[in-house]
């Protein structure tokens, strides 16, 4: 495959997902007026930035990005084609600032993971800084075949890759980091071999080649590879002083920083079924303009589907419409060809999937007990700790459709616990307000009664008299 | 998801985890059983092809008999028996029409399975009660492949066993003119004789019994091939089969009369080998983890020697698999994952 980035063209709109649901607080922008790229639409925690210039329009309802989502609430933008940038600051000196104030650029930025997590990176930073950090990992070791942003981001900008890991390294206040790359991609690992030796770098940047096996480009089995001991199950990397980040995540944060750039693009493998190609995309893209611009016949129109796209890669993907958007998390979009899946048969428990799982699990229990599901069981077969990267159905004999029910399980695990979460909540408001009310009604009872007695009284002198 | 897709990616699973289909990994398993079927037709002679006719024929028409029942029963009435799905529910029996039932090839390894527990020459009832209830009371009732608690082929098998004991018992010699007690048996009741003595005898070779340590090293190449193949894993056959040699070797007692006999005999005798790499390790019915599938093993073989030596029955190997397969759902519920 081609590993040339292509920039596409902005366009005609673009709509960006709004995470906040408080969003009308942090609100920058009146809708209807004219914003450049780059501008801040939306402040707070999850800030949504102008990707292209343009008029900002509107909310809209749209497909959202993710598995098993309701479609979300969208700013759209009707651009005017220039895709002009807002002035941006000069004359950065970002090695004499401190940990605090880059941190707060890279999240005033809105960077997140940009290896497909799209984990606020300011957030996993500042946990990892709050647990004393121990190693940084540069992940650029994109296992998933087919896949290939990563790696022609990496030819692209090895130089600037590098100075964002300087920058983290500065943040996290750290001497050394590990650059792990995939066996597979020599060119990148000749490419990064030099520009280290050029830079006289390899004092602080240690490069590692990773074996060429799907999936140790996940963050847990790159933890395990770089650092020689697994992570316990529900304990996040950060908790226990480990950064990892994705080569893109770390030239969004060296975009930040030293050209003072939001995170507004991003690459993106665009596959056919006959050809692939990288662009370096808007957020905020339909899928659909992305596919008509670049394929512009559809490769084979008849062949693909006209309304579906599948999001992610060839394993760990998901099929949704093709009007949802290219979002910062998306590395991948695949047109996918108009067939009938074969119907799955029955499991047989051949534990085929168990030996394959990068996680140990047992996918074919998990399956058993996903079909009607089970809170209880799968909670104890730690469904939680899987990453859904699709090994156990592709090995799978019977070709049950493994991941997409794992990860519609872990949806509603996640809902239950939230409800269940939200019910306590209720009970602990409801048990104190009796509380508060027998307390309150005690005191408003007396208060009553020497009122009346003292009307009493009063009425009783009166009669008297 | 697209097996054929995905590995145009050039993604490297390794040897072990080839995309497969369930047809083609029970192909392999009736591969790995000619070695067995050929040695015991050359012991046993045509009587072993002659059940095996009748078992297959059986097996065809019960198949089909299912299927049938199980088209013309609507989704509605079964939806009850079926947890309802808010996901795909795949292997919903509702939605089960003829072709999986015949083209998946579970139920012929079944049928062979029980063709060829059972001695040569049997009548057409008793094989026929025999396909009928390993895949009827077995397998079907259950909900079918993949749903079944016991190991179909020794519930068919047990089920005869039960019900026509001495038609069971006519295990005809190896060699012409001897008389018809298996070396097991002959073990068994052994009459004040020494295993020496006893071995001495023209029913025993140079391991076991007379020809049957040729049927059960022939499974055991066939076992072996389908370890090779990573169709069945290997901790079941050896964990039972090295309690089976813990277990005699605690009761060889010096090889005197009251010996229970060698492990090399008890490895070698009766069905063991068919036990521990063909029946024990069904996956359907044995447990999930790794550390579950040991204590399986040791619990099938102990129970094979147990009721071997002091049950009723010459060999234990079908109610020593029910047995274990009984306490599965216990040992799935003790070690659930594989940490």
């Amino acid at each position: 495959m081609n590993l040339l980035i292509e920039q596409a063209d902005p366009p005609t709109r673009v709509y960006l997902a709004v995470q906040d649901r408080h969003w009308r607080e942090h609100g920058q922008v009146d809708f209807g007026t004219y914003v450049l790229k780059g501008s801040l639409l939306v402040g707070g925690d999850n800030p949504v930035h102008a990707t292209t210039s343009g008029t900002l329009e509107r909310t809209v309802l749209r497909p959202s990005s993710r598995k098993n989502a309701e479609p979300a609430l969208h700013l759209s933008i009707r651009s005017d084609g220039k895709d002009q940038w807002l002035p941006r600051a000069k004359n950065l000196s970002p090695l004499t600032q401190s940990a605090e104030a880059l941190l707060t650029k890279i999240a005033t930025a809105g960077i997140v993971g940009l290896g497909g997590g799209a984990f606020p990176t300011a957030t996993k930073l500042a946990t990892a800084i709050r647990h004393t950090p121990r190693y940084l990992i540069v992940n650029g070791v994109e296992c998933e075949p087919g896949v290939q942003a990563d790696e022609a981001l990496m030819h692209a900008a090895s130089v600037e890759i590098l100075q964002g890991a300087l920058l983290a390294l500065q943040i996290l206040n750290l001497d050394q980091c590990i650059l792990a790359i995939g066996e597979d991609k020599h060119s990148a690992l000749e490419i990064f071999t030099q520009k280290i030796l050029q830079q006289e770098l390899s004092g602080k940047i240690q490069l590692l080649p990773v074996a060429d096996k799907f999936p140790n480009g996940s963050e847990r089995q790159l933890i395990k590879i770089c650092t020689g001991t697994a992570l316990p199950r529900n304990v996040y990397p950060a908790q226990l002083g480990i950064s990892v980040l994705n080569v893109s995540t770390l030239y969004a944060i060296y975009q930040a920083i030293y050209l003072d750039q939001a995170l507004v693009e991003r690459v993106v493998t665009l596959h056919t079924p006959q050809s692939a190609k990288n662009i370096r995309v808007h957020i905020g893209t339909p899928a659909k303009d992305l596919v008509n611009n670049n394929f512009p016949s559809r490769a084979n129109a008849p062949a693909v589907s006209t309304n579906l796209i599948q999001r992610g890669g060839p394993l760990t993907g998901w099929i949704q419409s093709i009007d949802a958007c290219v979002e910062k998390g998306t590395t991948c979009l695949q047109l996918i060809k108009n067939t009938v899946p074969k119907p799955a048969l029955p499991c047989i428990r051949c534990g085929k999937c168990a030996t394959i799982c990068p996680e140990n699990l047992l996918p074919q229990e998990l399956y058993w007990y996903s079909k009607p599901l089970n809170e209880a069981k799968l909670n104890a077969l730690k469904l939680t700790s899987c990453l859904t990267c699709g090994l156990c159905e592709t090995v799978c004999p019977s070709q049950i459709p493994l991941t997409n029910m794992f990860r519609d399980s872990q949806t509603l695990l996640k809902q239950y616990a939230a409800h269940k979460q939200q019910a306590r909540q209720v009970s602990a408001r409801v048990k104190a307000r009796t509380v508060r009310l027998e307390k309150s009604g005690q005191s408003t009872q007396s208060q009553r009664e020497k009122r009346l007695s003292r009307l009493r009284q009063s009425r009783s002198s009166n009669h008297e008299q | 998801m697209n097996n054929k897709r995905i590995l145009s990616h050039g993604l490297n699973l390794g040897p072990e985890s080839r995309p497969t289909s369930t047809a083609s990994i029970m192909n392999h398993v009736l591969l790995a059983l000619f070695p067995g079927l050929f040695a015991q037709f050359y012991y046993f002679g045509t009587g072993y092809l002659y059940n095996l006719a009748i078992a297959l024929f059986a097996g065809l028409l019960c198949c089909l008999t299912i299927a049938l029942a199980m088209t013309s029963t609507s989704e509605k009435a079964l939806s009850y028996a079926s947890p309802t799905p808010k996901h795909r529910f795949p292997g919903s029996i509702a939605r089960k029409n003829i072709s999986p039932i015949l083209l998946d090839n579970s139920n012929w390894v079944t049928c062979v399975l029980v063709a060829i527990a059972l001695p040569p020459n049997m009548p057409i009832l008793i094989v026929t009660v025999a396909i009928v209830s390993a895949l009827g009371l077995g397998k079907y009732i259950y909900g079918g492949l993949g749903q079944n608690i016991f190991n179909p082929a020794m519930v068919g098998y047990g089920v005869v066993l039960i019900s026509f004991p001495s038609d069971l018992a006519l295990w005809p010699p190896v060699i012409e003119g001897l008389s018809g007690a298996t070396p097991l048996e002959q073990l068994k009741y052994n009459s004040g004789q020494t295993v020496q003595e006893l071995t001495a005898g023209p029913a025993f070779g140079t391991l076991a019994g007379q020809g049957w340590e040729w049927i059960n090293a022939a499974y055991l190449a066939g076992g072996l091939y389908l370890i090779y193949q990573r169709i069945i894993g290997w901790h079941i056959p050896v964990y039972l089969l090295a309690s089976i040699i813990l277990w005699s070797a605690a009761w060889y007692d010096m090889g005197s009369s009251l010996s229970l006999g060698s492990p090399v005999f008890h490895l070698f005798s009766g069905g063991i080998m068919l036990g521990a790499f063909f029946i024990a390790t069904d996956p359907v019915t044995c447990p999930s983890s790794t550390r579950g599938k040991i204590y399986f093993g040791l619990l099938c073989g102990s129970l094979i020697f147990i009721i071997r030596s002091w049950g009723g029955y010459p060999d234990g190997i079908a109610f020593a698999v029910l047995l274990a397969n009984l306490c599965v759902p216990l040992i799935d519920h003790i070690h659930n994952i594989n940490d």
